[in-house]
């Protein structure tokens, strides 16, 4: 039996314009899952109808069995960790993460020893005495994750904690993160619009899209196997161009182009005669000069190196085909390619990706 | 940018015009003679006893503190749960209240003065001091709200959500968190609304009969028939009490920042 | 909005309306009626007295004087302490609120004091050997006691919206070529007409309703708006003339309020174009 259980919720500010609708969601126990989307795709929207932060519209929430749809937020014993943190301001780091100890009048010996414990979790022993203002943005944050968990939550709530933080704050962070919750065993929810935060963090990641869930997944899956072009999108497949499909067979497509004819991999729903969007990660293309070198069974579109840019391991590549301009990514120990020399694209079948337009 | 001098020179005009007539009303009030001069004569603190010992000006002081306290109470109690409620949600007619709760400030205080009088003493039979009290209370409302506004816009929502998702009550939120952030604008619009009410003449004005004054009143009448140096010991003494409020509250509070 | 939440905003709603927008709802609804009926009578007995013809004329004609007086004093002068660092800029700007915070009463009455027969003005002229002028109860007198009471009101916005001109916008100016004049022109004035707009609504709404200054320096003899009220409901017990003197007095400042936007908004822009 799922842990926690949404059910046809629907949650929105106006009555005919909801910003989620119909979602179905199963989490286990002790799992990370991700919410991962785009800014006004809902996720943060689900997250505070959980947190009990505003009303569902229609549906049920469930947890470990029993009905949280009509509980008040404060009588839910979830943690929450903000964006912005939000820290009381006027207490001190300690009253912080004692605050919610306090509503259930612990005792003093064991409320201390909680907090002190807590605090030493996220790697803050000491800086008790601190008020919010003195800290950095990364202390802040950790403090934000004692406060949540030291009350022993049934459920942690996340929103976009690290999106505040600079790039390698945010990395260190994570793994921190991560730590504290499987040392802690607590279910989670992680929202994020950050791709390769989601993959470092989850058991499992929710992609969602205008209110609704395009694919739910684990990283691998997600990463390898996008079951929808806005999810391949999302994920790093930068590059794509149209094409008809002439034929399908056990998953994989024969595209026509304009251009060429070529193997892809055909994602649910595409089928003969299909007019599809074949997608491909920058990665994936390989950059041929001589017509002779092009490998065998490979997708091929011939095109000009429009822009060369050095990125140190790799080398990107613009170049413009007449099926569009694509973005490649190639080793820099590769031979060079200057602009406007003529190339080919070639695409292997496994490395690209057709779906339904 | 060199300093250009026309600013500086209008700016020590401009303090002592402000300042100067402050001075010399202190200097009037320790005067020896029976009718107002300046430069004044002798030096006596004779006029500062009569101000202190005249009845009228002492009652006038309780009533004018009286009123003043329970209206600026009044206007906290009412203002901020409006504010908080302006700051943190919708409601239907919020714009319309937004506009009645800021109008207080565009209508001439004697015009308001005259309707209370008309319609709430004279047509409703209400005894002078509650409408004095109502009177003030509605002139300092749009203070409190606003300032508490100011407050309250500092103080992020996300950090009540974070109070309730650890298990508080919206009143436990109120008083432990939200109450302990906004202390200070609170405090500012107490002080700033106290002082209005102290002295406010126009709706007093109206508000006003037998044994009934407040204190600028009292003043009034009193320079209608008077004019010795009492008046100006008692005005010496509002003086440094206000003198005394601005800078403690500048220095506690920071109150020039209420003014922005 | 929860259900629970009315309760924050009824109890003040209603003490407004009931002691606010009620009383003055059918302060100005009486005025119109004489006797149960509609009619503009009073509005007729206000234009043709000539009492208050001239009390009207001189409010807006004082009003006006100190308003631009403000405005030459305390532009400069708000500009200047913008330009003074912060320690000695808080300590100026509590002493332009001080007067703010002082009884109207004990500040126009100092001005009893140096404008009087016996006050500092005088006494200095006569140890000057000149005659002592009558200075008190004059247009001139209410208009220096006005001013005194009212700048602060101007120099407040001003000061702040000097301070709100960013670090780096006069330097910028000058690295392009613009002269001090120019500076003045197209860009500290433009910044500041909001600032500027805020000041002179205030001062001039101030002044039509002031009552306290042109009581102790105006007398009865130089009626303005505001004494010429107090005369007719408290002296003369005439209701509806005090009345229609309200009404007039909260018209002339919403048309002022309206013309003074109208009139600075012409600045906001060295060209006039918004």
């Amino acid at each position: 039996m799922a842990f926690l259980a949404l059910q046809d919720v629907t949650i929105g500010y106006q009555q005919h314009t909801p910003i989620v609708d119909g979602l179905n969601l199963a989490i286990d126990e002790g799992e990370l899952v991700s919410f991962l989307g785009p800014s006004g795709c809902g996720k943060t929207t689900t997250l505070r109808g959980i947190a009990g932060f505003v009303h569902l519209m229609r549906g049920s929430l469930t947890i470990a069995g029993s009905n949280y749809t009509t509980t008040p937020a404060n009588k839910r014993n979830i943690g929450v960790v903000f964006q912005s943190y939000a820290l009381f301001p006027h207490l001190s780091v300690f009253e912080n993460v004692a605050f919610g100890l306090r509503l259930r009048r612990v005792n003093n010996t064991e409320l201390r020893r909680r907090v002190a414990e807590a605090l030493d979790m996220v790697g803050l022993s000491g800086f008790e005495t601190r008020l919010p203002g003195q800290l950095s943005g990364g202390q802040q944050q950790r403090v934000a994750m004692a406060r949540a968990v030291v009350i022993e939550p049934q459920l942690l709530l996340l929103d976009e904690p690290l999106s505040n933080l600079d790039a390698k704050l945010r990395i260190e962070l994570r793994v921190q993160l991560r730590r504290v919750q499987k040392r802690l065993g607590v279910t989670s929810v992680y929202v994020t619009h950050d791709q390769e935060e989601a993959l470092a963090l989850s058991d499992r990641i929710v992609v969602m899209n205008a209110g609704s869930i395009e694919q739910l997944g684990t990283p691998e899956h997600v990463y390898q196997q996008p079951e929808t072009l806005f999810v391949a999108q999302f994920m790093g497949f930068a590059n794509q161009f149209a094409g008809t499909v002439v034929d399908v067979s056990d998953g994989i497509a024969y595209v026509d182009t304009p251009q060429g004819r070529g193997h892809t991999r055909a994602s649910r729903g595409v089928c003969a005669g299909a007019e599809v969007v074949v997608a491909f990660r920058p990665t994936a293309a390989e950059l041929v000069t001589a017509p002779a070198d092009v490998p065998d069974s490979t997708l091929t579109i011939p095109g000009q190196i429009l822009l060369r840019t050095f990125q140190g391991e790799d080398v990107n590549y613009l170049v413009k085909t007449p099926l569009g301009e694509f973005d490649v990514s190639v080793a820099s120990n590769r031979t060079p390619l200057t602009e406007h020399a003529d190339v080919m694209v070639c695409l292997a079948k496994e490395r690209c990706i057709a779906y339904v337009h | 940018m060199k300093e250009a001098r026309f600013p500086r020179v209008m700016l020590v005009v401009l303090m002592v015009f402000l300042l100067a007539p402050f001075l010399i009303i202190l200097i009037a009030s320790f005067g020896d003679n029976a009718s107002l001069r300046f430069p004044p004569q002798g030096f006596t603190l004779q006029w500062f006893r009569d101000a202190l010992d005249q009845r009228m000006f002492v009652r006038g002081f309780y009533l004018s503190v009286q009123v003043a306290v329970v209206s600026t109470l009044l206007a906290l109690l009412l203002g901020v749960p409006l504010a908080y409620a302006t700051s943190r949600y919708n409601f239907t007619g919020k714009r319309l209240i937004q506009v009645v709760a800021t109008l207080p400030v565009i209508v001439p205080e004697l015009v308001l003065g005259l309707a209370l009088l008309r319609y709430l003493i004279v047509a409703t039979n209400l005894p002078l001091r509650p409408s004095l009290i109502l009177g003030h209370t509605t002139l300092l409302i749009p203070y409190t709200v606003r300032i508490t506004l100011a407050s309250l816009s500092n103080l992020p929502y996300d950090i009540e959500q974070a109070a309730i998702s650890l298990g508080a009550t919206r009143l436990e939120t109120f008083f432990k968190v939200v109450l302990p952030n906004i202390r200070d604008g609170v405090l500012t619009s107490f002080v700033l609304a106290f002082i209005l009410s102290f002295n406010n003449v126009p709706v007093s004005l109206f508000l006003t009969g037998i044994g009934v004054a407040t204190l600028p009143i009292q003043m009034l009448l009193y320079m209608e028939y008077n004019f010795d140096p009492s008046i100006a010991a008692l005005s010496t003494l509002l003086i440094l009490f206000s003198t005394l409020v601005v800078f403690i509250t500048e220095r506690l509070l920071g109150i020039s920042r209420a003014f922005k | 909005m929860p259900r629970w939440a009315w309760s924050l905003v009824i109890p003040a709603t209603a003490v407004l309306v009931l002691a606010f927008v009620l009383p003055l709802s059918l302060l100005f609804a009486s005025s119109f009626f004489a006797e149960g009926s509609f009619t503009w009578a009073s509005y007729t007995d206000f234009l043709s007295s000539s009492a208050s013809r001239r009390a009207y004329f001189r409010t807006v004609r004082i009003a006006t004087l100190v308003t631009l007086a403000a405005i030459a004093l305390g532009y400069p002068a708000a500009y200047a302490i913008s330009r003074i660092t912060m320690r000695w800029r808080v300590v100026l700007i509590a002493l332009v609120i001080l007067p703010l915070m002082t009884n109207p009463v004990a500040r126009t009455f100092s001005w009893l004091v140096i404008l009087g027969r016996e006050g500092l003005i005088n006494n200095l002229l006569t140890a000057l050997g000149a005659q002592s002028v009558r200075l008190l109860y004059t247009e001139g007198a209410m208009i220096v006691g006005l001013l005194h009471l009212f700048i602060p009101l101007m120099m407040l916005p001003l000061i702040s919206a000097f301070e709100n001109i960013p670090q780096d916008v006069v330097p910028a100016a000058q690295s392009l070529g613009a002269s001090q004049a120019q500076i003045f022109v197209r860009v500290l004035i433009p910044l500041t007409i909001e600032g500027l707009t805020i000041g002179a609504t205030l001062v001039f709404t101030g002044c039509v309703t002031a009552y306290v200054t042109p009581a102790i320096l105006g007398g009865s003899r130089r009626l303005m708006l505001s004494t010429l009220l107090h005369q007719r409901a408290s002296t003369m017990l005439d209701w509806s003339g005090a009345t229609v003197v309200a009404v007039v007095m909260f018209a002339t400042t919403l048309v002022a309020i309206t013309i003074i936007r109208r009139v600075f908004g012409v600045f906001r822009s060295p060209l006039g174009l918004s």
